[in-house]
């Protein structure tokens, strides 16, 4: 006889899907389901996250211990309706609570997900959902509300502060953040949900790291290198860390390669031709030696809810470099001693500086990071936290 | 379709969630109602939503639709008691006989209507109220009013919940806020033990400096060039296959005189990069005597 039924309600699921929220939902299912929970995750077709076409077939599966259950996405036209929403909501330009659905409801719907949410979520002992701002999260909460546990993985973002928001956040029956400023920051969006805390997010721990390996499969030679991990876009802070990495190593001379892995395009500006490498996407368990093989890691990005990337840098031993304008990471950072924040290109630059020339210092700190990870970050514990939570539900 | 699936279909049409509107949650009740009954449902919403289809019933189209949706289901439906009115040229009186027509053609039909706002037309209450087996109103008084324009009083009642109400959401207290950071220590001594707060406060210091010495230097000047992507054409694809035709169809028409202007921009930005890395640079590496490597180009790596 299990623990409960728990369903877990991801945008996609799949190896090759990359997004830090995915992976949670992801990890967090398997976790519980090899804590005596029946889980079963309840997902679209969809593998790209920007086309969100059906490129898996629906039906269901299963996944070593959980079920799997995919339905097929929507999407309607015209396109360029919701184009024109999008830039006024970037704008932060009025926009009505209708426009706002239409145009999340412009990228995918999926009305097959939802009304199984309907007939079955109630079966369910709660219903998990994640991340905010996709339409899965939005209508499947608003389907079992009494049942919704929310992940938001809030950023402070134009996004954030849409009306459609606030229910997600004051209506489920527990919302889990992943760290305290994402924590504070939906106090400061409007009403939080009376049952909610910051639950944190686990990290998995590799059995061993093989860094010269890494180098070898991947003709790194013995250069020094500074690691990214992510979406290379934008609004990770790709650009801001090409920009700032160029600025330093043509400023200062750095002795230090930046080596970038995910998805996106990873090259860099002509300038920068040899310097910049980008690995492409790597296989989940080849990421670890990346970050063992790394002189240090960066994180550039402010829109980060918790930044698994960074924790699995500690837990390599490497020192972690990151944007102060995040408050997670700066967070983090701040609250285990172990990283780094930089506020403008010049502070990065000197930064990487001190990565090359007082490594020793850097290690010191990496190694409170590590410290931090293993105390507050492990699956063991995060789990413990959402079982607690999940007994608080009737 | 067999009769008797049909039989067992219904279609809902309604407001519906994500829209967080009292008339989204008395339909998803309604749904709920009937899947809790093992009926096979069709939701139709006005805008997209969570619903099946959606079918905006204001104009002819969305009428249409609506009477094509029903087939011979039974309907259940949640309308603006505007489409009762009597204003409205031919595009309003064409999506409201659609209507009436998804009304006539339902096996059955039960009409939801939140309070009247205006006095109803006796044309379009019995064009399609008259063809619904039930009609639940909001009030004593709108059934008067219904019964006046010449619907049948059997066929009215009056509605239990006032399901057209917004449920209010009281605010929920907060919680307690994180700490403040602590304020960073002065220490001046950086070792292999020292925290990160002095680090970083080096860190600080240092390009404090940085910034001093590089102010009016011309080696940053090339930097936003550098970042700045090369010019390439727009992509020539789309998602709907004809407007990925056309696209590359007027790329290769104007092709000749595009790609002289792409290259000689490119061309233009790759001299400037070069002719500004060439000037000199000051900027020595930090604690260290020796000039700084001023290119970009990899040192050789010794292992080979």
């Amino acid at each position: 006889m299990g623990k409960g039924r728990i369903a877990f309600v991801t945008p996609r699921y799949g190896e090759e899907v990359v997004g830090g929220s995915e992976a949670v939902m992801r990890e967090a299912a398997h976790g519980l389901a090899g804590r005596g929970w029946e889980v079963e995750i309840l997902t679209t077709c969809a593998r790209d996250h920007y086309t969100w076409a059906n490129d898996y077939p629906a039906g269901d599966f299963s996944a070593a211990d959980v079920t799997v259950r995919r339905f097929r996405t929507v999407r309607d036209r015209p396109y360029f309706a919701r184009e024109a929403l999008l830039r006024r909501v970037l704008a932060g330009a009025p926009v009505t609570p209708q426009e706002e659905l239409i145009w999340l409801g412009g990228k995918f719907r999926v009305p097959d997900l939802f009304h199984h949410l309907v007939l079955h979520g109630r079966s369910f002992r709660g219903v998990v959902l994640s991340p905010y701002l996709l339409w899965t999260t939005l209508a499947g909460a608003a389907a079992v509300p009494e049942r919704a546990i929310a992940i938001p993985c809030l950023h402070d973002e134009p996004y954030a502060y849409l009306s459609v928001v606030r229910p997600l956040l004051a209506r489920s029956a527990q919302v889990w953040f992943l760290s305290e400023p994402e924590h504070a920051l939906a106090h400061r969006l409007g009403p939080v949900a009376a049952d909610h805390e910051a639950i944190g997010c686990g990290v998995a721990i590799p059995e061993g790291y093989d860094p010269e390996g890494f180098r070898a499969r991947h003709g790194l030679g013995s250069r020094p290198f500074v690691l990214y991990a992510g979406r290379r876009e934008g609004g990770k802070g790709w650009d801001d860390l090409l920009r700032g990495y160029v600025g330093a190593v043509g400023r200062l001379g750095i002795d230090l390669d930046l080596v970038s892995v995910g998805v996106g395009d990873g090259s860099g500006p002509p300038g920068a031709a040899g310097r910049v490498i980008d690995l492409g996407f790597l296989p989940y368990d080849e990421l670890p030696n990346a970050f063992a093989a790394a002189t240090a890691y960066i994180q550039p990005s402010r829109n980060e809810s918790f930044s698994r990337t960074v924790m699995e840098a500690w837990l390599a031993g490497t020192p972690v470099i990151a944007t102060g304008a995040g408050a997670v990471v700066a967070w983090h950072c701040e609250r285990s001693g172990g990283g780094l924040t930089y506020r403008d290109d010049d502070e990065l630059a000197e930064c990487l500086a001190l990565a090359v020339e007082a490594p020793g210092a850097l290690e010191a700190l990496a190694a409170r990071g590590r410290s931090y990870v293993l105390t507050h970050y492990t699956w063991d514990t995060v789990l413990d936290r959402m079982e607690e939570a999940l007994e608080r539900l009737p | 379709v067999t009769a008797g699936t049909e039989a067992r279909r219904v279609v809902v049409y309604g407001e519906y969630p994500p829209f967080p509107t009292a008339g989204a949650a008395a339909t998803l009740a309604t749904v709920q109602a009937l899947l809790a009954d093992d009926r096979d449902i069709q939701v139709v919403s006005p805008k997209p939503s969570a619903a099946h289809h959606h079918a905006e019933i204001g104009s002819p189209k969305g009428g249409a639709r609506l009477a094509a949706l029903v087939g011979g289901a039974e309907l259940v439906a949640r309308f603006d008691p505007g489409i009762l009115g009597a204003s409205g040229g031919a595009g309003p009186a064409a999506a409201r006989a659609g209507v009436a027509l998804a009304v006539r053609r339902a096996s059955a039909c039960t009409i939801h209507l939140s309070p009247l706002t205006a006095p109803p037309a006796g044309k379009w209450v019995r064009a399609i109220l008259g063809g619904a087996d039930r009609v639940v109103v909001a009030s004593e008084e709108d059934a008067a009013r219904l019964r006046a324009a010449g619907l049948d009083a059997a066929r009215l009642s009056v509605a239990d919940e006032p399901w057209w109400l917004q449920a209010v959401v009281a605010a929920l207290p907060g919680a307690a806020r994180p700490t403040e950071f602590a304020s960073l220590p002065d220490v001046s001594v950086l070792g292999d033990d020292a925290s990160r707060e002095a680090i970083e406060s080096e860190v600080r210091r240092w390009a404090a400096i940085s910034r001093q010495r590089d102010e009016g230097s011309s080696t940053s000047a090339s930097m936003p060039l550098q970042v700045l992507p090369p010019l390439t054409p727009g992509p020539a694809t789309s998602s709907r296959r004809w407007v990925g035709r056309v696209r590359r169809l007027v790329q290769r028409l104007l092709a000749g005189q595009i790609d002289p202007i792409v290259d000689q921009v490119n061309s233009l930005r790759r001299a400037t990069i070069e002719a500004i890395d060439a000037l000199p640079v000051g900027r020595p590496a930090m604690g260290s005597d020796t000039a700084a490597n001023q290119t970009l180009s990899p040192p050789v790596d010794t292992d080979g």
